[in-house]
């Protein structure tokens, strides 16, 4: 009875245990059955019934990086813009007969089939071949049928600049690292990068990516495009001119610029010698800075307009007054002398320019006194940057009363461009601002900037008036009659031309070369409307010295183009239409 | 009586298992039925998802390739319209610089800026200024009245030059 009673007692408890776990098991399952369901009706939902529509991903779906943003001139043809090239590589595993690729690829990567059947042979999961193919090459691999049968083709930027040489220092270059280096290049480096993001895929928004890699196959838009205020046929011609010119003067070599001297757009920049920025890796770095920005120079006597103009704006002479000259001055000790060494007697202000007599032009900035001289040469902008657009721009250097390099004679040298370093672009904007009634422009080369946002158009910006507008008329009355006077090889019939000329002396050392020479010219035209200001710089000519044989020949020759380019007619016919 | 219900229990307690186990296999074969239909649906969603993504690549990639010929095509062009090559192919053709042009002075030149526009106002009018037809026309006329004036004019010119 005691052992039944046990037994009973125990078999109670097992069926209450077990029916527990029955019941626990019961309610997993249930759960578990619960949770499936869910899944599988939705499963169902949406496999078979297609689950209604995908919420859309945002616009923006793939958030890739930009591609470098092209270049064109204002009539829109292409600068700078996108090629590529192709690194080729191979996994050796999977290509099938390594000798039927190594020969069929020996001619196209100019490898010998020995070498690439070395390569294609070896135990590694992968081997590079050659880099930076080109497209034609990497067409012809295509051809071939290998590529991906273990032969992979990666797609590489390369910036091609269609018009080789030209305007070579403007734009500068991109390089391997897609940095772009010099020029506008590199002053719109990161402009031209444009957004600068890692691949996302397609992203929703829960903000999450979708598990399809885009890769580096999928070309994302271009970054914004540069209009440039450059015209590429006024440039062209302008390098033509200079290449003739340092050409038949045996010179070094030479800048010229062409701009609007009423908005401060450069219209075409050029120097000699130049290079092919498509390959920039085989010119002189040397060649990479642009001259016309980061080079200075003492002017000579182009600089004469900007000593006049302070003299007649400063009321302390007029075109009609007069000189006596004697052929020399001295100043602050040290004494000046003319070409030559010759005197001409009583002279007007007309006559100073005409004949470039550098006693009378020291006789004005000594009549002005160094304060209000410097204060104009500040004001023309000398000794600071002229703030245009372009990579590498240098200041100059102009010696202010008081500091420990100025002396009293400086005064002196400086009204005939001896003793003040300038670049051409600073000497090109200061004469400008005389064809612009007086107002100083601020240089500059992008016109237009077109991106996703729109366009963002430069608005022509004057930096502030210099000289007043009637000044200003004057002097290119006396600059007129320069040209006519003094510089004939610069006149063209039909156009009255303002403009000076230069010869300036090259300092060495301590002391100036004895014979090599820095010819220059600058003018404007038409003199009382005008169109177009150019700035010509012939660096060391050995055939002839003078600016007024060198650099005024280039000068005309450059203008009567131009005349015809920007459709300029005759005075005579463009007054009479008035 | 003793001995039927020591014979009866453990027949009793194995029935029991049995129903039970026979439950919890149901239980477990409905739950592995629906893992499996849950796994084969997964699964052929996976495999469209990467049927879906392999075609997703190929038209991203034949996008890449077209994109890329383009961007050789337009660098092609670009280069066959440089100036250097362009100058090179008119010199050949036997055209030259225009040395010295003579301007004509015409009279009655159109000075508004809307006859002025003439043509290039019809073919792409300012952004932002509506032109009406009526308006569009008689700019038209009178440009081409214009015009054959001017042609007039510089054919009497032309006649005169010796």
């Amino acid at each position: 009875m005691i052992i039944r009673g046990k037994i009973a007692s125990e078999n109670n408890e097992s069926s209450g245990s077990k029916e527990k776990a029955t019941r626990r098991l019961a309610f997993l399952v249930a759960i578990l059955i619960g949770f499936a369901l869910v899944i599988v009706v939705q499963l169902f939902r949406l496999q078979v019934f297609g689950g209604g529509p995908v919420p859309l991903p945002p616009p923006s779906t793939p958030e890739v990086a930009s591609h470098r943003g092209l270049i064109t001139d204002r009539r829109g043809y292409f600068l700078a813009l996108n090629t590529f090239e192709y690194d080729v590589s191979a996994a050796p595993s999977l290509i099938e007969d390594p000798w039927d690729a190594a020969s069929r690829l020996s001619p196209l990567l100019g490898l010998s089939p020995d070498e690439l059947l070395s390569l294609l042979t070896q135990d590694v999961p992968y081997v590079p071949l050659k880099q930076r193919v080109s497209n034609e090459v990497a067409e012809a691999i295509t051809s071939l049928g290998l590529k991906d049968k273990g032969i992979y083709l990666e797609p590489k930027l390369r910036r091609k600049y269609p018009e080789g040489k030209l305007a070579a220092h403007l734009l500068g270059f991109v390089r391997y690292d897609c940095n772009g280096a010099y020029g506008l290049e590199g002053y719109y480096d990161l402009t031209l990068k444009g957004p600068d993001t890692l691949p996302k895929g397609v992203v929703y928004p829960w903000d999450e990516a979708l598990p399809i890699v885009f890769d580096k196959l999928a070309l994302p838009p271009d970054g914004p495009y540069l209009i440039l205020t450059l015209d590429r046929n006024i440039q062209y011609l302008v390098e033509q001119e200079l290449a003739e010119a340092v050409r038949k003067y045996d010179a070094d070599g030479g800048t010229v610029i062409v701009m609007d001297p009423k908005t401060g757009a450069i219209l075409a920049m050029a120097s000699y010698p130049s290079y092919d920025p498509n390959r920039f890796y085989e010119a002189p770095m040397e060649l990479y800075n642009n001259p016309a920005v980061s080079e200075q120079y003492e002017p000579g006597s182009v600089f004469k307009i900007i000593t006049m103009a302070a003299g007649l704006d400063a009321g302390v002479i007029t075109p009609q007054s007069t000189f006596y000259d004697s052929g020399t001055i001295e100043v602050g000790g040290w004494p000046i002398h003319n070409p030559g060494q010759r005197a001409h007697g009583l002279v007007s202000m007309t006559d100073i320019l005409a004949y470039s007599l550098n006693v009378g032009v020291a006789y004005v900035s000594t009549s002005l006194g160094e304060e209000r001289f410097y204060t104009y040469l500040r004001r023309f902008g000398f000794g600071c940057e002229t703030g245009i657009d372009l990579y590498g721009e240098v200041a100059g250097s102009l010696k202010m009363p008081g500091s420990s390099k100025w002396s009293k004679s400086d005064l002196g040298t400086n009204s005939f461009g001896q003793g003040v370093a300038v670049t051409p672009l600073q000497m090109i904007a200061a004469v400008a601002a005389v064809a612009n009634r007086g107002f100083l422009m601020k240089p500059y080369l992008v016109e237009r900037i077109l991106n996703d946002q729109g366009v963002v158009v430069t608005q022509p910006t004057v930096v502030r008036q210099v000289i007043s507008t009637q000044t200003a008329e004057q002097l290119t009355g006396m600059l007129v009659e320069t040209v006519e006077r003094g510089a004939e090889l610069a006149t063209v019939t039909g156009y009255d031309i303002a403009g000076k000329t230069g010869t300036a002396q090259i300092p060495v050392g301590d002391h100036y070369d004895p014979e090599l020479t820095i010819a220059s010219f600058v003018g404007y035209a038409p003199a009382d409307d005008p169109r177009f200001i150019a700035l010509v710089k012939i660096d060391k000519p050995r055939v002839d010295s003078e600016g007024t044989h060198v650099a005024a020949p280039v000068f005309k020759a450059i203008a009567e183009r131009l005349f015809v380019l920007l459709d300029v007619p005759p005075d005579s016919v463009r007054l009479a239409s008035r | 009586m003793a001995s039927s219900q020591m014979r009866s229990l453990p027949h009793r307690l194995g029935r029991g298992a049995w129903r039970l186990e026979a439950k919890a296999t149901a239980w477990i074969l409905l739950v592995l039925t629906l893992l499996g239909l849950l796994g084969w649906l997964c699964l052929t969603q996976a495999s469209q998802v990467s049927t879906a993504r392999y075609r997703l690549w190929e038209k991203e990639t034949g996008k890449a390739r077209l994109q890329r010929q383009n961007a050789e095509l337009l660098a092609e062009i670009a280069e066959m319209l440089s100036v250097a090559r362009l100058e090179t192919k008119a010199r050949d053709a036997g055209y030259t610089f225009a040395e010295g042009p003579r301007y004509l002075y015409v009279l009655d030149y159109p000075t508004d800026s809307a006859s002025r526009g003439g043509l290039a106002a019809v073919a792409r009018p300012v952004e932002g200024t509506v032109v009406s037809l009526e308006e569009h026309e008689d700019k038209s006329l009178s440009v081409t009245r214009w015009w054959k004036k001017v042609i007039s004019q510089f054919t009497a010119w032309a006649g005169a030059q010796p």
